[in-house]
């Protein structure tokens, strides 16, 4: 067996490690969450089963609707048979109307536009997924996020996003505290 | 071997329980064959401190309640902590899961000194046990901490890649730590990030990817044992390899089923017929390497058991027009391939044992162990006039003769298991094919009363054939009676009059008069479960049962450990692990390949799964003549159905948690709790109550069996323990 002192040394510096890349993990989020740029995306409804379940919530965009009929126009205009030829992971270009983000089209590596911005998405087997695709919140207030119509999302430059708050159909932020907060 | 000597000696001046090699066997043969009478058995059971005395049972009883309420407190915690979970900000979780995370780092880096001194240098130092528990909390944290930065940013991360960074982190923690212990976790992190990624990347193919991905951690972990330093256990390369074998056995039904869709996706690599070819290769090498350098039972077995299923799915698949009686059919084809592979893996492990023979010395050892007792016991037995000595002497005589060679330990336990696995699963694959012959339950229902009532009589012959036959009856009656009723219906007393009686019938072989009393007991707490309303009736019925097998462990005396210790539970978590998924996944192969989807999974689950492991398992313990084992297997069997038929796992997993501690099983204990925690878990989960009070709730419960514990051992106070 290895010396116990150096064995003790080699496991802290594992954990020191582990828990630094961490944490800078944990800075490049908040980063994001605070300085990134906000748009808003349209929820469209699942199946009733999966859209409230205990306390999570499954999300689904309209944008990953028009980003997987883009997709199959796409391979259709190609003369591509097999879905399986399609990246993983891709970017999509949407304009924004205030901060509401609709789809314009799949990203071909041109500079977007100034009212334009990238939105990262990827396949999860024939389906699309923006960013994360559930939300998360206190049991009990299911009743209160059922209202949600919209999600706000903090978006990186590189199309890289995080969701931080549900809307209702007046756009309004979803809280636990006052029911619903004024929009900002 | 030496394990399992424990070092006190009883009243008889013989080892304490377990320790005993061949004595509950023998005096259970003698009272079985009718040499000895139920009291003079009762009596030496009591003298070898075979049936436990209230020292043991208070001791028993005061180790599983201090574990039981500590773990539900800290489970009370938990659920205290997630009621207020989201009142805390981000920043309040990353710090509680982190603090938690340095804190075990800490501990482990502090308290990682060698407890002995590296002088004299062949004696290896030993890290304390808190130390390496220590270091595997926080491997295990760092998978909560992910878990933890998942959820609060929604990043949209696949699962794989989650369990692809914890893999890292604890591969860098078996690097640095050089600690055997975090190969457990290592696997089943690893096994899981292999599994997610192959199911994203291959959807529809994955099981030939991942029993790959088993393969070759199972040839890791040889290299590692053989290499280096860093020695896994025994017990991992099992649950590797019984993994791997599982699922590879898996994939080759499924190519065979589905044909050219399922064919397609590796015919980059592999055609069908090389596919097959190397199958069979692979299992020949496989029986080459745990036969010749690495000697294994348990992974010589996996092939041959792979093939076995293999031939059978093709068999069933092949067979062109189902009609009623095809269940029937396909139980004889697995009957004669169970006996078929039962023989040759016993013959495999005669020639393994005879080799270790020869190598060490096991046998000498366990033929003193064995001589001591025979000695002891035809002493005790003379001296009381139990029985003639030349019957004793006949007696033993059969016995060398029947058994020829002694078993090592592990064949021992080898048996134990499939006793239990087979018995259990025999009787519910008799119910099924019945009910594919006559679908109508209430049809079913009356013959098993019938059954109940043929066996009366038959208890009531001297001949040990016709008790053995009327035991098998009873139980099948019991099983079946089942199909009479419904959870709330008055025809519940027909069951309970069949319950009544089957335990009256197992009076004479529990050897103890109150027998009746507790079948009483049993049938009135399951009376009121079936008049009360749904939940508090559910809790009951499971109470019931339990209790009912408790009184009926004590009355019988099986051997009782008297220490509740963790170590105990530890060292069984795992190979529960492996038995438990084994079968599920074996389960959903054979039932796959059969295509029988449209049974439900309550019903056909317990029945269907793992059928030639059933039959092997049966016939093995059929074969060895454990009579020790029968009364469990009656017991365990009315719970088995009862509890598979009419609720969830709660009562199974109680009883088989009582069952197993009783007998001394660690593994299958390790199982029950395994088992029993899982369903506890899913059931308080969805328990549609605020968490609030499912954390009170535990809290109460808890306090009230650290409470028991302490009056336990303030108030009771039952002679000097001698363990």
């Amino acid at each position: 067996m290895s010396d116990p002192r150096r064995v003790r040394i080699f496991i802290a510096l594992v954990l020191l490690i582990f828990l630094a890349a961490y944490n800078y993990l944990i800075l490049g989020q908040e980063k994001l969450l605070a300085d990134g740029r906000r748009v808003i995306l349209r929820l469209v409804p699942l199946d009733p089963r999966s859209l409230m379940q205990g306390d999570y919530m499954i999300l689904a965009f309209a944008v990953e609707r028009d980003i997987l009929k883009a997709m199959r126009e796409q391979d259709k205009k190609e003369g591509e048979e097999e879905e399986s030829s399609r990246k993983r992971r891709g970017l999509a270009v949407l304009r924004l109307e205030g901060d509401l983000g609709c789809f314009v089209r799949l990203h071909a590596g041109e500079k977007p536009a100034p009212d334009e911005i990238l939105l990262e998405y990827k396949m999860t087997g024939r389906d699309i997924k923006v960013s994360g695709g559930a939300f998360f919140f206190e049991e009990g207030l299911a009743g209160l996020y059922s209202q949600a119509r919209y999600a706000e999302l903090r978006v990186a430059p590189g199309g890289w996003s995080l969701i931080k708050n549900l809307l209702d159909q007046d756009m309004r932020i979803l809280r636990k505290e006052e029911g619903v907060l004024e929009n900002r | 071997m030496k394990n399992r000597l424990m070092e006190g000696k009883n009243a008889a001046g013989l080892r304490l329980i377990p320790g005993y090699v061949r004595l509950p066997s023998w005096l259970d043969g003698l009272f079985l064959r009718g040499n000895i009478s139920p009291e003079a058995h009762a009596g030496a059971a009591r003298a070898f401190g075979l049936r436990p005395g209230p020292e043991v049972w208070k001791l028993f009883m005061e180790s599983f309640f201090a574990l039981m309420g500590t773990l539900l407190i800290l489970c009370g915690l938990i659920f205290l902590l997630a009621w207020n979970w989201e009142n805390l900000s981000r920043q309040g979780k990353f710090v509680i899961a982190e603090v938690l995370f340095a804190i075990c780092g800490l501990w482990a880096c502090l308290r990682w000194i060698a407890a002995s001194p590296a002088s004299p240098p062949q004696i290896p130092s030993k890290i304390p046990y808190d130390a390496r528990l220590a270091l595997l909390a926080g491997g295990l944290l760092g998978g909560a901490l992910l878990a933890l930065y998942g959820q609060i940013y929604q990043t949209g991360g696949d699962p794989w890649e989650l369990f692809r960074a914890w893999s890292l982190l604890l591969i860098f923690l078996v690097l640095a730590a050089r600690e055997a212990l975090l190969l457990v976790p290592l696997w089943i992190v690893a096994s899981l990030w292999a599994s997610l990624y192959f199911l994203e990347a291959h959807p529809d193919f994955p099981p030939l990817e991942i029993s790959l991905v088993q393969f070759f951690f199972l040839i890791l972990a040889e290299l590692l044992h053989r290499f280096t330093s860093l020695n896994p256990r025994r017990v991992l390369c099992r649950l590797i390899g019984g993994a791997a074998f599982i699922l590879l056995t898996a994939q080759m039904i499924l190519l065979m089923q589905m044909g050219d869709y399922y064919r397609r996706p590796i015919a980059v690599f592999l055609s069908p017929d090389w596919g097959l070819s190397l199958y069979f290769v692979g299992l020949g090498v496989a029986l080459f390497f745990y036969y010749r350098p690495r000697p294994d039972l348990f992974l010589l077995a996996c092939p041959i058991l792979s093939a076995a299923v293999y031939l059978l799915a093709w068999i069933i698949l092949n067979i062109d027009n189902w009609f009623a009686g095809s269940l029937l059919l396909n139980g004889l084809l697995i009957m004669g391939l169970g006996l078929g592979v039962s023989k040759l893996v016993l013959h495999l492990r005669k020639l393994l044992r005879e080799r270790a023979r020869l190598k060490t010395g096991v046998a000498e050892a366990f033929f003193k162990a064995e001589e001591e007792e025979r000695l002891a016991l035809s002493r005790w037995l003379l001296e009381k006039e139990a029985l003639p000595q030349a019957e004793l002497e006949d007696f033993f005589r059969e016995d060398v003769a029947r058994l020829g060679r002694r078993e090592p330990w592990i064949s021992k336990i080898f048996t134990s298991l499939s006793a239990w696995a087979g018995s259990l699963l025999l009787f519910g694959f008799l119910v099924l094919i019945l009910a594919d012959l006559f679908p109508q339950r209430q049809f079913i229902g009356l013959l098993g009363l019938a059954f109940c009532a043929a066996s009366v009589p038959l208890e009531r012959k001297e001949s040990l054939a016709s008790r053995q036959f009327s035991r098998v009856a009873a139980l099948c009656g019991l099983a079946m009676s089942c199909f009479l009723t419904d959870f709330h219906e008055q025809s519940s007393l027909v069951l309970l009059a069949a319950l009544f009686a089957c335990l009256w019938i197992s009076r004479r072989h529990l050897a103890d008069k109150s027998a009746a009393a507790i079948g009483l007991l049993v049938c009135l707490g399951l009376f009121l479960a079936w008049h009360v309303p749904r939940d508090t009736g559910y809790y009951l019925y499971n109470f019931s049962l339990a209790l009912g097998l408790l009184f009926g462990l004590y009355q019988h005396g099986l051997p009782l450990q008297p220490s509740g210790r963790i170590q105990d539970l530890r060292r069984s978590a795992a190979l529960a692990c492996l038995v438990f998924f084994s079968f599920m996944l074996l389960a959903v192969s054979i039932i796959g390949a059969i295509g029988e989807w449209w049974l439900s999974w309550f019903y056909l689950y317990p029945h269907a799964l793992s059928l030639p492991l059933v039959l092997l398992a049966c016939l093995a313990a059929i074969w060895r003549g454990r009579a020790s084992l029968r009364p469990l297997v009656l017991a365990g069997g009315l719970v088995f159905m009862a509890a598979a038929y009419f609720t969830p796992a709660c009562g199974l997993g109680m009883a088989l948690l009582f069952l197993t501690r009783a007998a001394g099983k660690d593994a299958l204990s390790g199982l029950a709790t395994f088992y029993l925690s899982l369903d506890l878990f899913f059931y308080y989960y969805n328990l549609d109550i605020l968490l609030r009070d499912k954390a009170l709730l535990l809290l109460l419960c808890g306090s009230v069996l650290l409470l028991a514990v302490l009056l336990l051992r303030r108030l009771v106070r039952i002679g000097e323990i001698h363990v």
